[in-house]
This record gives structure tokens, C-alpha cells and sequence, in this order.
């Protein structure tokens, strides 16, 4: 046999995928239809899926191949962002997705996705990932059978892909893992937070780490503080009942937002991998300050909105959206200040707030510099301060980098105003950025690990955000307490006033 | 030319640049709704030729800056030994998918004649955005050996050329390459990337590569006569790759084996020819037959008593303006392509064709 593959500079700057079949779990939910789907039609219609690729679907609906396909058409038709559908391409397309109907807790679907597999690859060795879409409590039920069933071994690579949340606290976080562990090796077990792979989560890493110029900048000298904002205009949007189990820490704080504070403020890694890149994630999520119960009420700050008119529409607050009881004590916002105990960032506060129906939908990270020494411009401004410098890290929308700076203006005398210095990847870049899914997907496939959580993350991420939830979960507030269109409680903005800081306003 | 002779002040193009977009932004209605001006690196496009060579520029551009978004540079080379030079600013403008706000990128046009071209490097230094990349791109490559276009290709970082519009001239062209700037690419070899990563792709699967072992000949279909050069890069790159040596003819060695191989004629009765530039490839082992092709939509095999037939599907060819986009983006060495050039060019020279038609 030729030991390696000759031709292999063709694949250069392109991610091997090798003949792979994805099963996914939970095929006839949104998250199927909205995200992966689309992300593989677009993968299909780019050439990044290898020639033998098959999808089996599963859940319990009674589909065919053939009403599967059609439903899957037509619901293609609404989620496929900024590409039409060729039905000539869809028709190749369609021929890979196949469906198998069946209980995840019945052996037999099992041995019948087994069965299919075989028959679709005909013996030739096919990695094989199984993507857990389903609801969460499913995730035990399905890896135990896929190890009962021996559907965790074969003649290529298995891997499970587990979506968000992995546990609903540390406790169920750690009885699943239990699970995983049992039936793949962690090196096979992809946790997904889409965060990390979003084009601009990702830039982080090549904006710090290959440009000489603000690394040095990076650490407690010259960074006064970090805020980090996810915010949402909208409110539950029909996922009321959902959500009420869920709440905005365990939503977002606890995986995506801890990621990506993780992504900003972790050292420099080796080398590009996902060994070093994720070992040095989880060193950080692991020097997060733990807070002490007493602390708490401090550091965190709750939130749920109630009902406004916001620009001529009647908006309900969470309590009358629909699924929701009247007196439920769910957070729909929460905010946390957070330390960073470690060399580089001892002493500088992290502040972190997310929630839903504040006024705008935006996500970023806002850097904010201390002062010059010496304010030599304070006779001027009316000894008023100076603006500080911003670094903004724009996740989403609009996405790029700005850096916020003082200038003169024009004319005489010397008045300062500040100004912005911009990077938008649309004046750089004027083709779209992938879909996180398209990339997750594409890594799952292609067995790189390095944009997926680790167990070891995820039991820091969990360790950090325990005694917050406890101390929420033994206390009553008197919800709501902000309305709807607003940035959240007023406890909120107190919060940072007692260190001398206020939000922006993104 | 009697008349004073027409003169560009680079100075003169670049304030009007501005002013373009001053009377923009007036128009704009906010922030988010507004123009964004959008320039990730020079791009100078050379044509020859008279008002339709623009349009035809122009249209191509318009497909090309929505990957990488610059300031264009369209140098029209006419008829005749007039010495003006004209220049002109103006902008193109979209809405991207789903966005409020237009992206637009600027294009300045340098109207010339070959023996005004001589006055072009002085106007392209200066118009060239500092600090980003510049790319040329000039399909017929004899125009970079006019006085002028020669010294403006130096200015660039990037040199594209298409060696498939040359036709036969490619022999004289090609050796050329070395003297239009740095970094040369050929949109002759990257149209062949579709079935470089096919092959890649195939021969990626361990089992797959036994045929390799006892691979017998290669040959790859195109037109008669002569080769596309698509083909000579394929091939070269093919046996290169496999770490084969032309002997002579048909026949190339290594160590320890030989194999023969070289171009077919596509026939007139071949099954929907998708392009006759490279119309299908086949890898003949002594049970064997691996045919890449684009025809193919699904890898098929074929099992007969004595042998089977593999047919692997080749995605589509990419039109230029995705390829020229790519082009863009690449600030690197294109070695692979370096590397199988000379293969390339005796091959083109001296093709060999397979008398024989038939794989067995």
C-alpha cells in the first residue's frame, strides 16, 4: 500500500473530511431544521463534504426517507440564510438524508441505524458521529445505548456531538459526563457551544496572538476593567415553559458567556491546537474566583422584565408570555462581576450581563483601558474626565473591532472628543463569514476538537456559577423588576457604581 | 498626436475620489443604512481594447468585489500610438444579503494606448492603497511585456494571468512568467483544483491508493491537436506528485516502476462532454480503472469478471471570478504550482497522445 496520500497538497488550507454518516437524534426538532440542515446543504453546495456522506434521522415521527427529504425541502426554503436553493443541487443533496423513526429508549432503533449504516457504506469504513438534538434529559438514555447496542465501536472513528446544556448544574452535569465517559472516550466527546464558532469568537485568537501590539496591553497595567454583553431585543418567543427551567444564567453565563470571556482573556497558547488552545480555556475558566454565598448578593444581580410599550407595541412582560406561570421567579437577566484570580489579571473586574428584551440585540466585548498618568487636559475639560480608550471585540451584529480614542477637534483651541478607529469585516471582507454550525459541523466531522468544550470546562464553568444559582434559588425577588426595552435592573447599574463603573451602551 | 497631449495628476484622481464619496455620504441616511467604503487591497485589471473591454471589465468586477472588496483599478489599453492618458473615478455599490447598509468600493479607469502606457506606473504608485496587497490581473499576459504595464506589474504583489486564453502562444508565454512580477498565478492551473481535490480526496482513503501500486497509465482527455493547458497542469501535476520523470514519449519512470501516460483525444461521440478543456481522467491499474470526471454526479462502480471501473465525481468548474477571488485572498506562494511548471510547459510543447482509444 502507498503509505501516504500523494496528492495530499490538494487538500492544503482545506479540512480533510473523511467518508462519515451523521446521525442525528432529535431530527424533526428546531434545531435540525434551523441550524443543521442548512449548515450541511451550504457545506454540500461549498464541496466541503467528502463523496460518501450520508444523514440518518431519528425521532419519533413516522417519516419516511422520502417525507423526511420533503420536510426538510421545505423548511430549508425559510432557515437557508444568503444562498438560493438549485434543485438540481438539492436532489444530489437530498439522496444522502435518510430517516429511521423510533424510541431512543427501544434497542431495536438501534440495531436498525446499525443495520442502515452498513447498508449505506457497504462495509467500507465510514467515521460515524451521532448528534445529540434531542431534550437534554435524552442524553443519558441515547449514549447508554449506543454502548448497550455496541453502536459506540466500529471500523472508523465514532464520536458523540452533545449540544448545550451539559446539566442543569454541576451535580446532572457530572452524572452525564458519567454517561459519555462510559460509552466514548473524551477524545471522541464533542460538546458544542456555537459561540466558539462564530467567526468572531474565533478572530479573538488571531487578534490577540498574531499581531504583536496588544498582547502587551492585554493584562491588570493597563486594563481597567472588561465588560462583556449578550444582549437580546426579544423575549422568549413561544419557549416560555422552556425557559422558565433555564433561566438567563444557565442559558448564557454558565457556557457561552464564560467562553467567550475565557477566549479574551486566556494566555498565550504553544501552538494552534486543540490541546493547548483548550488547555489553556479551561486554565482560565479554572482561575475564575468562586464566590462564597455570602458574596453573592455583591457580584450578581437578577433580573426578569416586565411588560412596556416600546415604540408603539404593547410588549408582555415574561409573566404573560405564554408556558409561563404569573408568579415565576425565573431570570430573565443577570449580571455578574467576576474575578480573574491569576497573575496576569488580578484585581480587574469582569462584568458580565445578558438578558432578554433589552433594548437592542448585540453581543460584545468592551475592553476599557485605564486612564492616561496624568490628566494634562483637565484645565480644558472643565475637569471633567477624559473618555477612556475602548477596545471593542464586536461579536455579533455588526461584527468587527474598535478602538475607542481621544482627538482633537478641529479648530482652535484644544477641545477633546472621542473617536473611533474601525475594523468591520464587511469593508475587508466582502464575503459572508460560515454559519457557527457549518464550522462545528465541519470540525466535528473532521474530528478537530479544538472549538469544543472540554469535560474539564465544563466543571469549571458549572463551579463558577453554583453559588450564584444557589443563592438565587433560596432567595424570592420581587419580580419584575425592569421593563421590557430597558438594560436591565437599576440593582445592575449599582452594582458597578461600587467600584467606580458604568455599563455602556452598545 | 498634434493636439497637447492629455495628462492624469494622480493627485487630481485621488480628490476626486474623496469628493465621490463627501457627495455620498451626504445621500446616506444614517449610521446603519448608509454606505460603508470598503478596501481590502488595489486590484488593476489590464485590458486591451476599446469601450465594450470595460464593460466587460466592469462586469467582472462587480462579481469579484463582493469576496474582497477593493480599489479598482481598470487600465484600458486602445488601438493607435496616441500618448494621452485619461483617467476617471466612479463607484459600484451593493446591498449585501440581508444588510441595511451598501457596501462600495472605488474604480478609478486609466484610459491609454500601448505607447501611453509608458505613463501608467507613475499613476498606479500613487493610486496604490498603502499598506494592502495589490494584485494585477491581466488575462492576456503579452500585455505585461509592454513598456509600462511591465514596470506597473512590478508594483503589484500578485501577478494572475490565463494561459488558456493564449492558445498555442502559451509555448511563448509561458517562459516568460519569471518577469511579471513576484508572485505569478495562472487561472489555467486553478481551474484544475476541482479535480486536484478530487483526486486528494480519493486517494486520501488508504485502500483507495492500492491502485496506485500497480498503476499501468494515466491519461487525461482533451481536445485534439493540442492540450488545453488545463491538461498539461493536471498531468504534470498528476505524475509529479506521483514522482514520476518524463523518459520519452508516453512513458515516465521512477525508481522502481513505469508507467505510461499522456493525453487522449476527447471524441466527437463522447458522452456529454462537460468541458473539452478536460473532459474526464482515467487511472488504469491492471484490474482497475479510476475515471475522475465531472459528468459523474455519484461515485459508481462497475464489476465485471476481469476488472471494475470506478467513476469519481469532479465538482463543477468554478467560474473565473470565484477563482480570481480566491487569487485574492492567497498572499503566499503558490509552490505546487511552481514546483509542476516546467513539467507543465514540455508537456504542452511536446504532448503525446494515446493512439489507442480504449482504457484495456
Amino acid at each position: 500500500m502507498v503509505d501516504v496520500n500523494p496528492f495530499e497538497d490538494a487538500l492544503q488550507g482545506s479540512r480533510k473530511i473523511p467518508p462519515s454518516v451523521l446521525v442525528i437524534f432529535g431530527a424533526s426538532g428546531d434545531l435540525t431544521k434551523r441550524k443543521l440542515v442548512p449548515a450541511l446543504y451550504r457545506l454540500f453546495h461549498d464541496g466541503r463534504l467528502p463523496n460518501s456522506f450520508f444523514v440518518i434521522g431519528n425521532s419519533r415521527t413516522e417519516f419516511t426517507d422520502d417525507t423526511f427529504r420533503e420536510k426538510q425541502r421545505e423548511e430549508l426554503g425559510e432557515f437557508l440564510k444568503d444562498l438560493e436553493i438549485d434543485e438540481e443541487e438539492w436532489g444530489r443533496f437530498a439522496k444522502r438524508l435518510h430517516y429511521i423513526p423510533g424510541n431512543m429508549k427501544d434497542p431495536a432503533l438501534y440495531n436498525a441505524i446499525g443495520a442502515r449504516i452498513d447498508e449505506l457504506t457497504g462495509g467500507v469504513p465510514h467515521e460515524v458521529c451521532f448528534y445529540l438534538s434531542t431534550q437534554p434529559s435524552f442524553y443519558p438514555v441515547a449514549v447508554d445505548m449506543l454502548r448497550e447496542t455496541g453502536l459506540n465501536k466500529g471500523n472508523a472513528q465514532r464520536r458523540v456531538v452533545v449540544e448545550k446544556p451539559i446539566g442543569h448544574d454541576l451535580d446532572s452535569a457530572r452524572e452525564l459526563e458519567r454517561h459519555l465517559e462510559a460509552a466514548f472516550d473524551e477524545s471522541d466527546i464533542y460538546r458544542i457551544d456555537h459561540y466558539l464558532g462564530k467567526e468572531t469568537v474565533q478572530n479573538i485568537l488571531a487578534f490577540r496572538f498574531a499581531n504583536g501590539i496588544f498582547e502587551p496591553l492585554w493584562n491588570r497595567r493597563y486594563v481597567d476593567h472588561i465588560q462583556i454583553t449578550a444582549a437580546e431585543s426579544i423575549g422568549v418567543e413561544g419557549r416560555g415553559a422552556y425557559y422558565q427551567e433555564t433561566g438567563a444564567l444557565r442559558d448564557m453565563v454558565q457556557n457561552h458567556m464564560l467562553q467567550v470571556m475565557a477566549t479574551v482573556m486566556m494566555e498565550p497558547y504553544t501552538r494552534f491546537g486543540a490541546g493547548p488552545v483548550r488547555d489553556e480555556r479551561a486554565k482560565l475558566l479554572r482561575s475564575i474566583r468562586i464566590f462564597k454565598p455570602e458574596e453573592v448578593p455583591q457580584h450578581a444581580v437578577c433580573g426578569q422584565y416586565g411588560p412596556a410599550r416600546v415604540g408603539g407595541e404593547d410588549l408582555p412582560g415574561f409573566r404573560q408570555e405564554d408556558g409561563v406561570t404569573p408568579d415565576s421567579q425565573t431570570r430573565t437577566y443577570a449580571a455578574v462581576n467576576l474575578f480573574v484570580d491569576n497573575w496576569r489579571w488580578s484585581g480587574v473586574p469582569v462584568y458580565i450581563r445578558t438578558g432578554k428584551r433589552l433594548p437592542k440585540r448585540v453581543t460584545d466585548v468592551a475592553i476599557q483601558f485605564r486612564a492616561a498618568p496624568k490628566n494634562m487636559f483637565a484645565t480644558i475639560a472643565g475637569d471633567r474626565d477624559v473618555a477612556p480608550n475602548l477596545m471593542i471585540l464586536r461579536i455579533q451584529p455588526d461584527e468587527g473591532i474598535s478602538l475607542r480614542f481621544q482627538s482633537k477637534r478641529p479648530g482652535s483651541g484644544m477641545q477633546l472628543r472621542p473617536v473611533g478607529m474601525d475594523f468591520n469585516y464587511g469593508t475587508s471582507f466582502g464575503t459572508r463569514t460560515p454559519e457557527a454550525y457549518e464550522t462545528l459541523l465541519l470540525d466535528a466531522l473532521g474530528g478537530d476538537p479544538t472549538l469544543f468544550i472540554r469535560k474539564d470546562m465544563v466543571e469549571a464553568s458549572w463551579q463558577v456559577i453554583m453559588p450564584i444559582l444557589d443563592s438565587w434559588q433560596d432567595n424570592k425577588f420581587d419580580f419584575p423588576n425592569y421593563d421590557a426595552g430597558t438594560w436591565g435592573p437599576k440593582e445592575s447599574d449599582a452594582m458597578l457604581a461600587r467600584h467606580g463603573h458604568q455599563w455602556r451602551r452598545p | 498626436m498634434n493636439a497637447a497631449r492629455e495628462v492624469v495628476q494622480p493627485e487630481r484622481l485621488l480628490t476626486q475620489l474623496e469628493s465621490l464619496w463627501t457627495e455620498f455620504g451626504k445621500s446616506g441616511d444614517s449610521a446603519e443604512s448608509g454606505l460603508l467604503r470598503a478596501c481590502s487591497l488595489t486590484w488593476i485589471t489590464v485590458v486591451e481594447g476599446d469601450d465594450a473591454s470595460v464593460t466587460e471589465a466592469d462586469a467582472m468586477l462587480a462579481d469579484v468585489m463582493r469576496m474582497n472588496p477593493a480599489r479598482a483599478i481598470v487600465v484600458l489599453l486602445r488601438q493607435g500610438d496616441e500618448r494621452g492618458l485619461k483617467g476617471s473615478v466612479s463607484a459600484q455599490c451593493w446591498r449585501p444579503f440581508g444588510s441595511k447598509r451598501q457596501v462600495c468600493i472605488e474604480r478609478v479607469l486609466l484610459d491609454t494606448t500601448r505607447a501611453g502606457a509608458c505613463d501608467l506606473p507613475a499613476v498606479i504608485r500613487a493610486l496604490i492603497v498603502a499598506d494592502l496587497p495589490t494584485v494585477m490581473f491581466c488575462r492576456n499576459a503579452h500585455l505585461l511585456t509592454i513598456p509600462g504595464v511591465k514596470e506597473a506589474s512590478g508594483l503589484a504583489d500578485r501577478v494572475v494571468v490565463d494561459m488558456a486564453w493564449h492558445g498555442a502562444e502559451c509555448r511563448d508565454v509561458w517562459p516568460r512568467m519569471p518577469e511579471f512580477g513576484s508572485l505569478v498565478s495562472d487561472l489555467a492551473w486553478d481551474r484544475i483544483r476541482g479535480y486536484r481535490g478530487a483526486m486528494a480526496q480519493y486517494f486520501d482513503t488508504p485502500a483507495n491508493r492500492e491502485l496506485l501500486k500497480d498503476l499501468r497509465s494515466v491519461r487525461v482527455v482533451t481536445r485534439p491537436e493540442r492540450p488545453a493547458p488545463e491538461a498539461a497542469y493536471l498531468l504534470a501535476w498528476i505524475l509529479g506528485s506521483l514522482g514520476y520523470q518524463r523518459a520519452n514519449g508516453l512513458e515516465w519512470r521512477k525508481a522502481d516502476a513505469t508507467v505510461r501516460a499522456g493525453f487522449r483525444a476527447m471524441r466527437e461521440d463522447e458522452p456529454n462532454p462537460a468541458d473539452p478543456r478536460i473532459h474526464l481522467v482515467d487511472f488504469i491499474g491492471a484490474r482497475e480503472t479510476l475515471r475522475f470526471t465531472v459528468a459523474a454526479r455519484e461515485l459508481s462502480v462497475t464489476e465485471t469478471a476481469s476488472a471494475s471501473e470506478i467513476v469519481v465525481p469532479v465538482p463543477a468548474l468554478e467560474p473565473d471570478t470565484a477563482l480570481l477571488s480566491d487569487e485574492m485572498m492567497v498572499e503566499h506562494r503558490r509552490r505546487t504550482f511552481e514546483k509542476h511548471l516546467g513539467a507543465t510547459v514540455r508537456l504542452f510543447e511536446e504532448p503525446v497522445y494515446f493512439a489507442d482509444e480504449q482504457p484495456h
